[in-house]
């Protein structure tokens, strides 16, 4: 239990300066920007209590948005995120429901799941994102683009660091 | 009442998630507003710090291409130099030291945080409250325009971008001084779009695009870009013309923060206008 607390501070700490520091400096055009950032929420436990995960979620995006001087606007997808999260994870459970052991990553999940699950909710956090961004509907294709190519985009970086962050014979 | 506690109770995920949510877009709503000064963001402490850190380290990556861009500078400050002009009629005008006072103060400083993927993007300078820096004044890479100022801390300042879709500047046409408006469309980081100008004003490709220095934010004839398209709307009056900017901001380092000494005394006489009879 502790060891398992203990990994997702270090999982927040990290991702946070990654985010902050290496991926915003990442400049590929305005259609593609990638927020692996949000691998954090996904990669909550199962067990993670409702009443938790939205002010965490919450204070997660803040702290993003410090870096990008956007006050409010993490926080906001992140917590829509959080969120529709549960349901999301009701949606794609399997038949005999979530075992203990099981963390929601490629590893114990296998990769249709997480593609699903990690395609959807990055979905919803990116339009959030972006359309929040914009603020108003008068580009809604234009957004609507940039949103499909950067969740694209987010989610192959996801893939990537589960892949890296594992290694193969650990299962 | 009872049963709207239990009915809360009952439905207390959903409204935990609307409590939030409401916080986190009123936050935005009310920092987009931007004259408000915001407190959380990158010009403040530790984390200030860590993009501080940040620089020095992209400092080292970006030595070539800021070695070309002071050694052209110093070029052209050296054309400046009274030495380096030729008087053409010696004894006839007189240039003594009272004929003029410095109306723009220019301040060093460094860039240590850059956005570029957002639609409103943001600079980060490492120059603060401490060297006198105030809010609107203008920034510029000595040969073309940044950004103005938006929010000053003790050691750093954040600047509004010219890729920000909350950032307008009055310019003009360099050769038959045509004034109109430019602004960010969100799309490309190296083109913007120039508005108001109208239909009759001889408008070409490559035209000079230079600053009005009507907003007490920018000298007269600072440069802005190039003009790469024109287009006329039908039954339009206005040129829809695409500008692309001189200021290459993926890889910005050095910059200046323009003082103008005359702003408050611009800006007095200007409310005047604003003011009922």
């Amino acid at each position: 239990m502790i060891a398992l607390v203990a990994k997702n501070i270090l999982r927040f700490v990290f991702l946070i300066l990654f985010q902050g520091l290496i991926l915003n400096e990442l400049n590929l055009g305005t259609w593609f920007v990638p927020y692996l950032y949000l691998l954090f929420i996904l990669s909550l436990p199962f067990e993670t209590p409702n009443w938790l995960i939205i002010p965490l979620s919450f204070g997660y995006g803040v702290c993003m948005d410090a870096f990008s001087n956007t006050l409010g606007l993490h926080a906001a997808a992140c917590v829509l995120t959080a969120y529709t999260r549960p349901r999301i994870l009701r949606l794609l459970a399997p038949r005999e429901g979530y075992e203990f052991t099981m963390q929601p990553d490629i590893q114990s999940m296998g990769f249709t799941w997480f593609l699903y699950y990690a395609g959807i909710l990055t979905l919803i956090h990116h339009a959030c994102f972006f359309y929040l961004e914009v603020f108003h509907l008068s580009e809604f294709f234009n957004t609507l683009m940039r949103v499909i190519c950067s969740s694209a985009l987010t989610v192959l970086f996801m893939i990537i660091a589960q892949f890296v962050a594992y290694r193969p014979g650990q299962r | 009442m009872k049963n709207l506690r239990i009915f809360i109770l009952k439905n207390y995920f959903f409204f935990l998630f609307l409590v939030f949510e409401l916080v986190s877009v009123s936050l935005l709503v009310s920092t987009n507003n931007f004259h408000n000064s915001t407190f959380i963001n990158s010009s403040s402490g530790i984390i200030g710090s860590l993009m501080d850190k940040k620089a020095q380290l992209m400092e080292y990556l970006h030595l070539d291409e800021i070695n070309d861009e002071l050694l052209q500078e110093n070029a052209n400050l050296k054309m400046l130099l009274k030495d380096s002009k030729y008087v053409i009629k010696k004894g006839k005008i007189v240039f003594t030291d009272s004929n003029s006072v410095v109306q723009y103060i220019y301040l060093p400083a460094h860039v240590i945080n850059n956005t570029l993927s957002q639609q409103n993007n943001f600079l980060t300078l490492n120059r603060g409250s401490l060297d006198g820096v105030k809010k609107d004044w203008g920034v510029t890479t000595g040969n073309s325009i940044v950004g103005f100022v938006k929010d000053v801390s003790p050691h750093y300042c954040t600047v509004v971008s010219v890729l920000n879709r909350n950032f307008v500047l009055s310019v003009k046409l360099k050769k038959t001084n045509d004034h109109g408006l430019i602004r960010w469309d969100g799309e490309a980081i190296s083109e913007v779009v120039l508005t108001g100008i109208t239909v009759d004003a001889p408008v070409e490709e490559g035209d000079t695009i230079v600053t009005r220095g009507s907003s007490a934010r920018f000298p007269e004839n600072i440069l802005v870009g190039l003009v790469t398209k024109v287009e006329q709307k039908p039954g339009s009056m206005h040129h829809h013309i695409t500008v692309e900017l001189a200021t290459k901001f993926n890889s910005l380092y050095n910059v200046y923060i323009i003082n103008n000494t005359f702003r408050e005394e611009q800006k007095a006489l200007e409310a005047k206008l604003e003011e009922p009879k």
